[in-house]
């Protein structure tokens, strides 16, 4: 990704965000990049694989890896509650398109944020890779970190794209 | 020793005396007697030697009737004869005694005359004839030994006359001697009698004195002392009373309180049998507590389930929402179905939530109603046990009420019997007092009689060592008996408070027993 893109996708980051809680941050997540939303599946264990990957589940005869968004953000891992969800999210870099879960604790809602309700991220903050973050977006009087999921897909901050088993650069092995 | 042993000795020394001076006057009357008949015999052996003479003479002259002064010639000799015999050798038909030797040498000399004299005369008294001469001799014979005869006769009686004489002389020197002993004796039986038995006798009557004053002092005491019982007895005889009394109040007591046990009785048994009905119906809350519980359970269950349908919707909601985004301007519509979809969702599961809150809230409510329901179960169970425990207590009140009733019937019995009693001994004491009045009066006579015995036995008689014991002896002793604290009434010698006033003149009257007055005796 270079620095047109990111400014271009930094230009056009207001629109359609799903809204979720991770703790208590709430994270918002492109639209148009969400395929579905599912209840927390039974999630098979991955050997030799990051910590923030859960393993694979069964989506309707497909099999997909689950991340886990605590533990990619340094949280420490929680069991999944009954408000639990997996986001089910289709990254398209281009060429192929990439469909993996994110376990979420809550999914909130389908919001829209304005353009000039949007400003960059911040520098100082380690613990999320600014790199993950489209910006800070406002809606409804709350403060929502809008993420690059790609990028917290395949980040290099504790956990990195290419631990799930899926090169950044190369096609997936499961294609639909 | 008794009297009449003591007096024996007297008696027989007196009454030998007298035999003695009897017999020694019957003697000397018998001798008396006999030296009589001696004189008298030997004064008619003089007129008996004068008639022989004479009846001799009349034979020899032969006049007047022969054969008669025959005959009694022949008599008259033949009564000189035994009458001389009898003289001179005693002879008791005659009451005639031995002569003494004056006598006999006379008598022996008229035997000597008499001896001639009787041959002559019994030849005159014979039948057989004699001559003239003859005749005349004898005759001389006889009349010459007449005289000598009645010569020796005198000197006979004379000498007999003396013997009586000198006899009667040392008869009445012996009776002198006599007299004399039995006046000697009777001066002794006088003083040992007065030693042996007056002053024995004065002694006993002195004692019988002092023992009288005694008695009358106690006489006097106990007369008090049973005075004192009999007002003792009245007063127990109140009290005992009031004791029935209150024992009556008792006796109603204790009936009421058998009563009110037995209601109270009654009451715990109710209370107890409704503490029971308590315990079922605790237990049957129980059960529906039990039974809400599991309902509860089940809606929680549904609310679950409710719950996961909200989710679920809320989920497809979501993803048609996104699916609505996607759509971009031709989902508007639906994303606003799926917003209105979600609204639902959400809302069915507050209202899920918000029920299984309260289902929450009312299984605590239900629990802590069971803790409850358990604890008033317990209450109930205690109330049971203690309203048993009170039955059983007032079961026990009761039969102790009985019992206590029973005493106070017995009780009530021997406080009657002691009323009784009481009554008794107070008229025992009223008699007891007038018993001793009498004994008073009784001792006061006897006080009286002991008196005339010692003026009988005489004041001489009396020794001061007898009334030494009554004079010193403390007039205040009846005090110590009227109650044994009162001491100094004993220290001053004086009857106190508690001796009785009648006492005092009494024994001021004794005072004739002080040593002083006995001197008047």
């Amino acid at each position: 990704m270079n620095s047109n893109d990111k400014a271009n996708q930094r230009a056009d980051r207001g629109g359609q965000f799903l809204t979720c809680r991770v703790a208590d941050e709430q994270y918002g997540i492109e639209v148009l990049k969400v395929r579905e939303i599912i209840g927390v599946l039974p999630v098979t264990p991955l050997p030799h694989s990051h910590e923030h990957v859960l393993g694979v589940i069964n989506l309707r005869g497909r099999v997909i890896a689950v991340a886990d968004l605590r533990t990619r953000f340094g949280m420490p891992y929680r069991e999944p509650t009954e408000e639990s969800c997996i986001i089910v999210v289709e990254i398209d870099d281009g060429e192929e398109s990439q469909t993996t879960g994110i376990l979420v604790d809550e999914v909130a809602d389908v919001c829209h944020v304005e353009e000039d309700q949007t400003i960059d991220p911040p520098q100082f903050d380690d613990r999320v890779d600014s790199s993950c973050l489209l910006g800070l977006g406002r809606a409804d009087r709350r403060v929502i970190f809008l993420l690059d999921i790609a990028q917290v897909l395949r980040g290099q901050g504790p956990t990195a794209a290419t631990e799930l088993g899926l090169p950044p650069q190369e096609q997936p092995q499961t294609t639909p | 020793m008794p009297i009449k042993r003591r007096l024996i000795l007297p008696l027989v020394l007196l009454g030998g005396l007298s035999l003695v001076s009897v017999a020694a006057t019957i003697y000397v009357l018998a001798e008396k007697d006999s030296g009589a008949s001696a004189i008298n015999i030997a004064g008619r052996q003089r007129m008996l030697s004068q008639r022989m003479t004479k009846s001799a003479l009349t034979l020899d002259r032969g006049v007047g009737g022969q054969e008669a002064a025959r005959a009694a010639l022949s008599d008259d000799i033949n009564l000189f004869e035994n009458s001389l015999n009898g003289l001179l050798f005693g002879d008791a038909s005659l009451n005639l005694g031995t002569p003494n030797a004056t006598v006999a040498g006379k008598l022996k000399a008229v035997d000597a005359v008499w001896s001639e004299y009787k041959a002559a005369a019994e030849v005159v008294a014979s039948e057989q004839p004699v001559d003239r001469d003859r005749a005349a001799d004898l005759l001389a014979t006889i009349i010459a030994l007449n005289m000598d005869l009645l010569r020796t006769s005198n000197d006979a009686v004379k000498a007999l006359e003396a013997s009586g004489k000198a006899m009667s002389g040392r008869l009445t020197l012996g009776l002198y001697g006599i007299m004399a002993l039995v006046v000697t004796c009777l001066v002794a039986v006088w003083w040992w009698m007065g030693n042996s038995v007056v002053r024995p006798l004065a002694r006993v009557a002195t004692d019988l004195g002092g023992s009288c004053t005694r008695l009358q002092t106690e006489s006097g005491t106990v007369a008090t002392t049973s005075h004192g019982v009999a007002s003792s007895a009245t007063e127990q005889a109140a009290s005992l009373e009031e004791t029935a009394a209150s024992l009556e109040q008792m006796s109603g007591v204790t009936k009421s309180n058998a009563t009110n046990a037995a209601k109270a009785n009654d009451l715990a048994r109710q209370a107890q049998s409704a503490a029971g009905d308590g315990n079922a119906l605790v237990d049957e809350l129980g059960t529906a507590m039990t039974e809400i519980t599991s309902s509860s359970a089940e809606m929680a269950k549904i609310v679950k389930n409710i719950e996961g349908i909200a989710f679920q919707t809320n989920l497809l909601a979501l993803n048609a929402a996104v699916e609505a985004a996607r759509a971009g301007e031709h989902g508007k519509g639906f994303a606003v179905v799926a917003e209105e979809v979600r609204n639902l969702a959400q809302r069915a599961a507050d209202s899920a939530r918000n029920t299984g809150a309260l289902i929450e809230e009312s299984n605590e409510r239900v629990e802590r109603g069971m803790r409850v329901s358990m604890q008033v179960g317990e209450s109930l169970s205690a109330i049971t046990q203690s309203s048993h425990q009170v039955a059983d207590l007032i079961s026990e009140i009761a039969a102790a009420g009985s019992e206590i009733s029973q005493g106070i019937d017995q009780i009530n019995s021997a406080v009657t019997q002691m009323d009784q009693v009481t009554q008794s001994n107070a008229g025992s004491a009223e008699e007891s007092a007038s018993s001793a009045g009498l004994l008073l009066e009784e001792a006061e006579r006897i006080r009286t009689l002991t008196a005339d015995m010692l003026e009988l036995v005489g004041n001489e008689a009396h020794e001061p060592h007898a009334a030494a014991p009554l004079a010193g002896r403390p007039v205040a002793e009846p005090s110590r008996s009227i109650d044994g604290s009162d001491v100094p009434s004993l220290i001053q010698g004086r009857p106190s408070v508690g001796a009785p006033a009648s006492l005092e003149p009494t024994y001021s009257a004794d005072g004739g027993f002080s040593s002083d007055a006995f001197d008047e005796f």
